[in-house]
């Protein structure tokens, strides 16, 4: 079994190899000595040969779609293989190894990859962390730095939410902006994710409309790991919001996020920054309130805007 | 004639000999008296005159609850600094600190006790109690009569229980009230007065009448819960609800007159209405001018709403809240020492509390620093931090005025907070909230304490 993998990530880098090389090689012929590198490899009189072709056969041979000999002669049973080999990548069964069928094979072998090859993150709990200043996504486990991505994040207009979050949707091949993967994030007052992009350019710069942008082959390898229920953590300056009304338990917006916020900063913890009033956020409230004297009621009255300078 | 001389002589050294046999009798007994009292009272002897010795190692647990604040690590970054320079003295000292979480202070210390393990030393920063009963060691017995006036005498006699001193006072935490000096300008007392001589309930409801004008109150209360209540108790002069041993310490006379000035209060025109919201808004309607005066303040809002109201235009000043006893509400900290269910001998108890002695005076620097506690001792009155002027800093700092009652007695650690969460807070907001009259009100909480105190809270 283990085996089987190591042949087929073995085979995923060649064919990923082969993939990148052939445009340079087509674009500085003096590299390579085959000029026709790219072409599209079919059942002709007389026959296609060439390493192109010897290269074809071994993954035929490898995904299990080809038993006879690599000769390096693209011949019936090459055909039949290739057949075999559109079907699985839903292709119209052409007989024909062409470009779209270079890419696809490319994509999918590179997934087969991530499913077999990926090395599982250690045991421990996942979280996280997403610094909106550094523009960088942290997988974290047990609190110990895992893997760092790059990422973009949301514009100054539209800025990522700073605060901590949780991921309750996974969905994938959402296509256009949103890539190939889709980790949406429990924000009461909006849709916001941590997502894969067509536009893999914007990675590490300030573009997107609020959601976490990753490369998709980055969000690929993270979205198996995570669950839903894993800890998000958006860090990053966090724009003073004033508030000019009580809050009261049940509340969800940006206000009482900003309560949750300075609540922390006062040292009256209040469990997640999430914009949520809950429990913990009006036993903060409370705490703050006995602390100075006050009406311990758990609720943010004129009181407690004034004494967080909220108002 | 010689025959005389010689019995004459023998008498005398016979009389001579009984007169030193009752000397050395009464020396003995003198020195073994301490020791028989100790153990006819059923505890083991301490001896105050025992020595350390720089041959033998002292270990000591050290448990602190550290004061609430946004960052504990300047706390944490103090004590450990002043335990280094303890030791630095004292090379066979080995002292080991605990932070204990808020919530389960108590509740570890009791669970120590009842394990016969607890800490050598034991400091809560934000509430103390002062007797843990005979599981404590009364440090006063290692304190000489020079020493023991470090303290002010009331403060001394807050943390007594009986004839002796078992928890060391470290801070005081006031209670007062802030005037606005340009509405508060009440005709039947000043300023200078109130803090030689105090004033009354009565007096203060006057005051607060004459303060109230039109669109500005004469008084806000900070809180209409039992803050307010403890700050009532204090100032008719019992703030504990049980005596050291575990019977009610307040009287239905007591608790009705208390009710009844709150009913006084609430009818008097002078604060915002209806009386079930009147605290709703203080610190704006204060901060805005719309009130004249507002308490009680704690050391965290006294500090906290001067320099909010300095920077509102407001010239402020402290007065003391009103006492029917004449005391100012001074809440004292302490630092307590427990005997070890193994007793590791007189030297390990001298050990502990020289360190006590030492960490006091510390303690009490850095909860100043930190908290604006005021600090217990007279030699740490000296230099303190405050943003109040004179007249203010001297009502703030009365320590001469302080109660001298415990704050927090109890039979048991902790339970003294218990019984205050589970039946004189719900009984004070029933009462508040117009749902008990005073003698109901009464009758809740004496029932209550007496049922805790038999059953448990």
């Amino acid at each position: 079994m283990r085996r089987r993998y190591c042949k087929r990530a073995f085979f995923c880098l060649l064919v990923l190899c082969f993939a990148l090389t052939t445009p340079k090689a087509l674009a500085n012929p003096l590299h390579c000595n085959c000029p026709d590198e790219n072409r599209d490899l079919r059942l002709t009189t007389p026959a296609q040969t060439g390493p192109d072709v010897e290269e074809l056969q071994t993954i035929l041979k490898e995904l299990g779609y080809f038993s006879g000999e690599v000769t390096g002669k693209f011949g019936t049973a090459t055909e039949a293989a290739v057949k075999k080999l559109q079907a699985w990548l839903h292709l119209p069964a052409s007989g024909v190894f062409g470009a779209k069928e270079r890419e696809a094979l490319t994509i999918s072998l590179a997934h087969e990859s991530i499913g077999t090859t990926n090395p599982a993150p250690p045991p421990g709990e996942l979280r996280i962390e997403i610094d909106t200043e550094k523009k960088t996504l942290t997988l974290l486990v047990d609190d110990q730095i895992y893997k760092v991505y790059p990422c973009a994040v949301g514009k100054s207009s539209t800025k990522s939410p700073v605060g901590e979050w949780r991921i309750i949707q996974k969905g994938t091949n959402w296509g256009g902006g949103f890539g190939t993967r889709w980790l949406g994030l429990n924000i009461p007052w909006g849709i916001y994710g941590i997502h894969g992009t067509n536009n893999p350019s914007s990675i590490g710069t300030a573009a997107s409309a609020g959601c976490i942008r990753m490369q998709n082959r980055d969000v690929e390898q993270l979205y198996p790991w995570i669950s839903v229920g894993t800890r998000v953590s958006i860090i990053g300056p966090f724009p003073r919001i004033p508030v000019t009304h009580p809050l009261h338990i049940g509340q969800s917006s940006p206000e009482v996020q900003m309560l949750q916020l300075t609540l922390r900063e006062a040292g009256f913890n209040p469990g997640y920054t999430d914009g949520r009033y809950g429990e913990d956020t009006a036993a903060a409230v409370s705490r703050l309130q006995a602390y100075y004297g006050l009406r311990p009621t758990g609720q943010a009255d004129y009181n407690v805007l004034a004494l967080l300078d909220l108002r | 004639m010689v025959k005389s001389g010689t019995h004459r002589r023998k008498k005398w050294r016979g009389r001579l000999f009984i007169l030193a046999f009752i000397c050395l009798l009464s020396y003995v007994g003198y020195q073994a008296y301490p020791y028989a009292s100790a153990l006819l009272q059923g505890q083991p002897y301490l001896n105050p005159r025992a020595k350390t010795r720089s041959d033998e190692t002292y270990q000591l647990e050290v448990w602190v609850k550290l004061p609430t604040l946004a960052d504990t690590k300047p706390a944490r970054e103090m004590l450990e600094r002043s335990i280094a320079e303890f030791t630095a003295g004292r090379p066979n000292f080995e002292i080991n600190i605990t932070y204990l979480p808020e919530a389960q202070a108590m509740e570890r210390l009791q669970l120590a006790l009842q394990a016969g393990t607890p800490p050598d030393l034991f400091f809560h920063a934000d509430s103390s109690q002062t007797y843990y009963g005979e599981l404590q060691i009364p440090l006063e017995i290692y304190l000489g009569p020079q020493e023991k006036l470090a303290w002010p005498q009331l403060v001394w006699q807050q943390a007594a229980i009986g004839k002796r001193v078992y928890a060391l006072p470290v801070a005081l935490f006031p209670r007062v009230m802030l005037a606005n000096t340009e509405l508060w300008q009440p005709t039947s007392c000043n300023q200078a007065d109130v803090i030689s001589a105090g004033w009354t309930w009565g007096q203060f409801l006057q005051c607060i009448s004459e303060a109230d004008k039109g669109t500005v109150h004469g008084y806000v209360p900070t809180s209409i819960g039992d803050a307010f209540f403890a700050s009532m108790l204090a100032s008719w002069g019992q703030p504990a609800a049980l005596t050291n041993d575990g019977s009610p310490a307040w009287t239905r006379e007591h608790l009705i007159s208390i009710a009844e000035a709150w009913t006084q209060l609430g009818q008097s025109g002078a604060v915002p209405s209806p009386p079930a919201s009147m605290d709703s808004d203080c610190l704006n309607l204060f901060l805005n001018k719309k009130a004249a005066a507002i308490g009680p303040l704690n050391h965290h809002l006294a500090t906290w709403l001067w320099k909010n109201a300095a920077e509102a235009g407001i010239t402020p000043a402290l007065w003391p809240m009103p006492s029917q006893t004449g005391h100012s509400d001074l809440r004292g900290v302490y630092l307590a020492a427990f005997r070890q269910s193994t007793y590791q001998g007189h030297r390990h108890t001298k050990a502990t509390a020289e360190l006590a002695q030492y960490l006091v005076s510390e303690l009490a620097k850095q909860m100043h620093q930190l908290t604006g506690a005021v600090p217990a001792q007279n030699h740490l009155l000296t230099d303190l931090n405050y943003p109040f002027s004179q007249e203010s800093l001297a009502v703030y700092t009365d320590l001469a005025k302080a109660l001298p009652v415990a704050y927090a007695y109890g039979p048991e650690p902790g339970i003294a907070a218990r019984h205050w969460e589970h039946t004189i807070a719900p009984a004070w907001a029933t009462f508040v909230a117009g749902q008990y009259t005073a003698d109901e009100f009464a009758e809740a909480i004496l029932t209550g304490l007496v049922r805790a105190t038999i059953a448990g809270p």
